[in-house]
């Protein structure tokens, strides 16, 4: 089933126009990555999305609600859950009362609300610090906060605008493995990030936005789109004669660095035995052999540039 | 609309207000200073100036005008720090997407505001009202209040005050980001309560007419109406993110 369905949906400001005629899909279940630079307009998307802002034109569908009706409008807030771009908390408030006033404003049960303020407060080890104000905690733990916010009233489509930015690596892998266990809770989530990394490790599909959707696809297909992976082979030393019978095997690209020889290939799982073999029968010592995936980066600056 | 969902609202405002000292303080003190003041002036004329009953009685007549201007001035500084306040922490937008109506919410900030603010005033009335009485008694030779005019002050000038003040506050705070800016902004807005008060002073209009009194609190509905169509205007969802600085 389609849990977001969007239709050339485009948003003006005056005559400047931030979302040009997007069209994406994402089933129940799915996790969607927003990639794009600064202004690109994911967050003036996740707005329309959630009804927060109005649309210039086309068309956005949470389940079978349509975000343009104004008492669908209602529905779709109930049913999702934001976790805005500023985190937005009461400063003054513990933990525990900013979760307890969102889950009241969400009209979500009494009962249910404070096993989820539990739950997702002890998930996201808080459950400590629950009566502090939250003007007490530091930016990765008001994150979290935000996060436990988004999920208190059990929403099934989740929209997160750079969940994990100005974080430190331990406090954003906590946020994903969140993220990763909400999607083994089949909740569809749309996620904005210009984190490539992050969105390679955790969506399923990633839409590459610049204003207009340049490019929607799997981290995987997305990776071919530039040329193919390259073989990094680390020498003992480097020499001429080696490279040459590198270079006789032809494969797409050579370079050195060092002691380095990093060879670009069409089809890295046939090419690189034959050319350790080469390396080897040519006297060269080879000290280690990995691979650098061409990375999303690759792609996302090469269509980002276009 | 749902009441119910503004009073959440209401009470997490409410909640934040008596975590802020200073607020908590201020709503309090004018009230009750005035309350305690007020009937202490009263005194001092009395015993010193050995006033008549008829200047005392007057003097009473107009004191409760001072509570109205105080019900508009106080809730301007509550409401202005209520919506102030979401702006600066930014938690307008995570409150924008919960399944509340803005008309909702707008209600919800309105009650925040108004409920310590008329309580506050009720205090300190009825404490003037009650000291007035202690003090003056001797001179007057019966119980000046409750009277007509009081009455009138205390149902209807006084909670209508009260609106006008914090729809002024709410208006106001959506255009500047700072409290003390919203609160001296929207104080200009009472200076038909100002010159009111000194049309009473230079003997011009009574302030001690239950007439007038009337008057005045059926103008101050027809501003409140006026306050709260405005407000209602600017505090809607697609201009609060897009255009509200
Ligand atoms: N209220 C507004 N009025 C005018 N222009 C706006 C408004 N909101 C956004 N824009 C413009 O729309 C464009 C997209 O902004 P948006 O915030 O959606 O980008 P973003 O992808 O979220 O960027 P970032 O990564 O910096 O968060 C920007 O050029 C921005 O200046
Ligand atoms: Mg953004």
């Amino acid at each position: 089933m389609k849990m977001i369905e969007v239709a050339n949906l485009t948003r003006k400001f005056g005559g400047f126009t931030a979302v040009d005629s997007l069209t994406f899909t994402l089933d129940r279940g799915e996790i969607f990555g927003l990639l794009g630079p600064n202004g690109a307009g994911k967050t003036t998307t996740v707005r329309m999305l959630c009804c927060l802002i109005s649309k210039t034109s086309g068309s956005a569908r949470i389940g079978d609600l349509d975000t343009s009706d104004s008492d669908d409008a209602m529905k779709i807030r109930k049913m999702i859950g934001l976790v805005p771009d500023n985190v937005g908390l009461y400063e003054t408030l513990s933990a525990y009362a900013n979760l307890e006033f969102y889950g009241r404003m969400y009209e979500f049960p009494e009962k249910q609300l404070k096993e989820n303020i539990q739950k997702y407060l002890k998930m996201l080890d808080l459950w400590d610090k629950k009566d502090s104000p939250v003007g007490s905690f530091s930016k990765g733990m008001k994150q979290k906060v935000s996060l436990a916010r988004a999920l208190v009233h059990d929403p099934e489509v989740l929209f997160m605008d750079e969940p994990t930015a100005n974080l430190d690596p331990e406090a954003a892998k906590t946020i994903r493995d969140v993220i990763l266990d909400l999607r083994k809770e089949n909740r569809t989530i749309l996620l904005n990030t210009h984190n490539l990394d992050e969105a390679q490790r955790i969506c399923n599909r990633i839409g590459v936005l610049k204003t207009r959707l340049i490019a929607v696809d799997t981290p995987e297909n997305l990776a071919k789109l530039v040329s193919g992976r390259k073989t990094v082979i680390l020498l003992e030393e480097m020499n001429n004669k080696v490279l040459g019978v590198v270079r006789a095997l032809n494969p797409r690209s050579v370079e050195t660095e060092g002691n380095k020889i990093i060879v670009g290939m069409a089809d890295p799982d046939r090419e690189t035995p034959a050319i350790i073999t080469a390396i080897v029968s040519a006297g060269g010592k080879v000290r280690s052999v990995s691979e650098t995936g061409a990375s999303l980066e690759d792609i996302y600056l090469h269509l980002v540039r276009e | 609309m749902r009441l119910w969902k503004s009073w959440i609202l209401a009470k997490k405002d409410l909640a934040i207000m008596r975590k802020r000292r200073s607020l908590a303080t201020a709503i309090l003190t004018f009230p009750l200073g005035l309350g305690i003041a007020l009937p202490l002036l009263i005194e001092y004329i009395i015993i010193r100036k050995s006033a008549t009953v008829t200047i005392v009685s007057s003097l009473l007549g107009a004191f409760p005008f001072f509570f109205i201007i105080l019900s508009a001035l106080l809730p301007l500084y509550i409401s202005s720090y209520g919506i102030v306040g979401e702006k600066t922490e930014k938690s307008l937008e995570p409150l924008l997407a919960t399944p509340t109506s803005d008309g909702e919410i707008l209600m919800g900030k309105y009650i925040g505001a108004f409920l310590p603010v008329l309580g506050a005033i009720y205090l300190g009335l009825t404490i003037f009202m009650f000291l007035t009485d202690l003090l003056t008694v001797s001179k007057i030779g019966h119980f000046f209040y409750p009277n007509w005019g009081m009455a009138i002050v205390y149902f209807l000038g006084a909670p209508f005050a009260c609106i006008y003040g914090v729809s002024t506050g709410v208006f106001v705070s959506s255009k500047v980001n700072n409290i003390q800016g919203a609160y001296q902004i929207g104080a200009f807005s009472l200076i038909p309560l100002y010159a009111l008060y000194i049309l009473g002073e230079i003997g011009i209009v009574s302030l001690s007419s239950n007439t007038n009194l009337l008057i005045i609190s059926a103008g101050l509905l027809v501003a409140v109406i006026l306050m709260y169509m405005l407000s209602r205007a600017t505090f809607n969802r697609e201009s609060i993110l897009t255009k509200w600085k």
